[in-house]
């Protein structure tokens, strides 16, 4: 039970090593996954506790439980994180646009000073 | 490369409207087929109008058309949807200083001769937003039974909003003067934008005014809004009504300095 997530924490903090993942977005993967470990750790004293707290007669589904609420909250990250990258993909896209029409402007107005002075 | 020169606008005689600089911006996706008519249109009834189509990355010959025109032409890379594209035209209207900004669909359902009137308004200083209104005087224009009924629905809550009637809140048929231009060019709805700007602007402290027009059917092309999409389209866009006035009130949008040079002569 804690081979997987001490296993998945490795790989994260790997990827962030060799600069495939930033930090910032690995940190709540980190979290997740780190919870994850401890839970398993010590799953007869806290994961116990936790889920008598929690409600959950079967302890291991308490884990399950904390693993799937750490995960929505990443996917909500990354739903942020789409919303930025698109809002400035737009702003890009409006600036190439109005930057073009200004060059193709400045080169008309070009073309024709240069043809009066012929 | 086009060989035809665009007047600069010191060249431009300003005799419109004691010096009002217009401009109209037509948003094009997809309109080949109507596109031309639109900006013959367009200049015939205001030869002194200069006009901006943004082409909202078409993939059909719309850029082309739009080239063969003495128009500016403004292309986006691919395509950001309706608002993003006026958005990019106001965008343009506020960087060169137009005291006068006007949508006109490049589908050719609004008819450039009423852009006069929706203009007027602006320059007598009544308003900073003029809507065409297909609802306020019935010209014959036939919308279907369901479309009716969700522009009623939205004209309702809308209404009841900002405390003003609104017949049209889905007309993309506008006219803006510069703090609308201003305030459209920072924040401006993505996709399905005319409703839900009509509550963002008032909440800036603009004044908006509708007057009637007569909207044609489209030359060609297809709506934007399919059955399919009307759906999404209604839940969407009350969704961003609401949550948009859960946030701050935007800032009042201070009086912008009225500039006649041309900022690059």
């Amino acid at each position: 039970m804690i081979a997987g997530p001490a296993l998945m924490l490795l790989i994260v903090l790997e990827l962030v090593r060799r600069r495939r993942l930033r930090e910032d977005y690995s940190l709540l993967w980190l979290i997740t996954f780190g919870v994850l470990v401890v839970l398993s750790l010590f799953r007869n004293s806290l994961l116990e506790m936790i889920s008598g707290v929690m409600g959950i007669a079967y302890p291991p589904t308490a884990l399950f439980v904390i693993g799937f609420g750490l995960m929505l909250l990443v996917m909500i990250q990354f739903s942020v994180v789409i919303t930025r990258l698109t809002r400035e993909n737009k702003e890009a896209a409006q600036h190439i646009a109005l930057l073009s029409t200004r060059v193709r402007e400045l080169e008309r107005k070009h073309e024709s000073e240069s043809e009066n002075k012929a | 490369m086009s060989t035809h020169v665009i007047a600069t606008f010191d060249e431009k005689e300003p005799d419109f409207a004691a010096h009002q600089r217009l401009l109209v911006i037509i948003p094009a996706y997809n309109e080949e087929d109507s596109l031309g008519r639109v900006i013959r249109n367009v200049q015939t009834a205001l030869p002194q109008a200069d006009i901006l189509v943004v082409n909202d990355g078409s993939v059909d010959a719309t850029p082309e058309i739009a080239d063969g025109y003495c128009v500016r032409v403004a292309s986006l890379p691919y395509n950001l949807g309706i608002g993003s594209a006026m958005q990019t035209g106001f965008m343009f209207a506020r960087d060169y200083y137009y005291d006068v900004a006007v949508q006109v669909d490049g589908d050719g359902q609004h008819d450039p001769v009423e852009i006069s009137e929706l203009v007027s308004p602006l320059i007598q200083g009544t308003a900073d937003v003029v809507i065409g209104s297909r609802y306020i005087e019935d010209r014959g224009y036939i919308t279907p039974k369901l479309r009716r009924l969700g522009i009623l629905i939205l004209s309702g809550i809308i209404s009841l909003l900002v405390g003003q009637k609104m017949t049209d809140p889905t007309s993309g048929f506008r006219a803006m003067n510069r703090r609308a231009i201003y305030f459209c060019s920072s924040d401006y709805p993505f996709d399905y934008p005319e409703p839900e700007s009509v509550v963002t602007l008032k909440r800036a402290g603009l004044c908006i005014a509708e007057v009637p027009v007569t909207m044609n059917p489209r030359y060609g092309g297809q709506s934007s809004i399919t059955p399919l999409h009307s759906g999404y389209y209604m839940v969407k866009v009350i969704m961003s009504i609401f949550i948009g006035l859960l946030r701050q009130r935007p800032e009042a949008v201070r009086e912008v300095q009225i500039v006649h040079e041309h900022p690059t002569s």
